[in-house]
């Protein structure tokens, strides 16, 4: 189990209600329900959607929509799922969406004709060539390595990697077939390997 | 036969743990011979463990206010629609209220008044009244309204059959 889940787990215990307790109290007009609720998933959505991302205000724009669609749509939370792949599922889709936007906006900006920011970036002082192979390997490398991934791939290895959801659990957020889901974890861890492979490389 | 694409395929198995021990076995036996796909295996074994590890981000000092404001602007914009609704219809009655009590204050309108014996209407104090009183119609036995003469002294028109003797004006001394 991850350390997110492992705090989450952590918060769920000191305050005792389950996930689906408080939503069904949040549905019958029980605003207190709600405040634990985003109290409860605050973090580990940030997390989630920022390494999504890569951008901080970015995410948290999207951290608020995604409370503010739970305020707003609480009705259409039916008992069949976890309230996690529910909450999960809304944050996803919207990441995704943002990302979407984030790619048109880079299609017509005259950015994209010249060199991207990331070629201004400074390399980090301290890696060497012999840095991956000493697992010495960067927070800040690891994120650009995800960035790289596209959005499929790169939200089942966060689920799975970072947050810690089992297949099943992904395939109910991502709404697909378990056997995709494992394929796609699979595709893309070997993509991330051999892409921070490369990020190293070229350092 | 095992070669590296085969074992890459079952990557995440061998990361996870949940390789049946012969498959497992097959794997490890065939990585020793293939130094290269061992490296693979190993690295991506490691950034699972690092991916796990990775710090918490957590959102700004002032995420919970700026909910919340959002929040109270959903209420009050969900909210606002009903008002609107019960505040025009108030307007709107009143408005139809007032220019009832208006109409029947300052106009004629639901005054059935006898000229002979009922009140003038106020419209028509202080002015030309546009009430009609009945409906005229055309024909050919109209006949026109005398043409209203200038005024003129009456006295001047018919001086024979004055006598100015009688009259006295006023500042004049009887004769």
């Amino acid at each position: 189990m991850t350390t997110i889940n492992k705090e989450l787990n952590d918060v769920k215990k000191a305050t005792g209600p389950t996930d689906e307790q408080l939503i069904a109290r949040f549905q019958q007009g029980d605003a207190y329900a709600y405040d634990l609720l985003v109290k409860r998933y605050r973090d580990p959505l940030m997390n989630f959607i920022f390494r999504f991302l890569g951008n901080r205000i970015e995410a948290e724009d999207i951290l608020q929509e995604t409370f503010l669609r739970l305020y707003k749509n609480k009705h259409y939370y039916k008992e069949i799922a976890k309230f996690s792949t529910w909450i999960y599922t809304i944050a996803g889709n919207l990441a995704k969406t943002e990302l979407r936007k984030r790619k048109r906006r880079n299609i017509f900006s005259i950015h994209n004709f010249m060199s991207t920011e990331k070629d201004y970036e400074l390399p980090d002082k301290g890696i060497t060539p012999h840095k991956y192979a000493n697992s010495a390997i960067t927070d800040k490398e690891i994120q650009k390595a995800i960035g790289k991934l596209s959005p499929k791939f790169k939200q089942v290895i966060l689920l799975r990697d970072v947050q810690g959801f089992s297949y099943e659990e992904i395939a109910q957020i991502v709404n697909i077939p378990l056997g995709t889901v494992k394929s796609r974890v699979n595709r893309a861890r070997l993509k991330l390997q051999y892409d921070l492979k490369k990020i190293v490389k070229d350092i | 036969m095992m070669n590296c694409d085969k074992a890459k395929s079952l990557l995440s198995d061998y990361i996870d743990g949940t390789l049946e021990s012969e498959v497992k076995a097959e794997i490890d036996i065939y990585l020793e011979k293939d130094p290269e796909c061992k490296t693979v295996f190993k690295e991506a074994s490691d950034i699972q463990g690092k991916l796990a590890n990775l710090p918490q981000v957590s959102p700004s000092a002032d995420f919970d206010s700026n909910l919340r404001n959002r929040i109270i602007n959903i209420d009050s914009t969900n909210k606002s629609p009903a008002l609107n609704k019960k505040g025009l219809s108030l307007v709107f009655s009143g408005t139809v209220l007032v220019a009832a009590l208006y109409l029947f204050i300052f106009t004629d309108i639901g005054m059935q008044y006898n000229t002979q014996e009922g009140p003038m209407p106020s419209s028509a104090i202080g002015g030309p009244s546009t009430h009609v009183d009945k409906t005229v119609v055309a024909s050919d036995n109209i006949v026109e309204p005398a043409i209203e003469q200038p005024e003129s002294d009456s006295l001047k028109s018919i001086p024979e059959k004055v006598n100015t003797s009688n009259i006295h004006l006023a500042g004049e001394e009887s004769k």
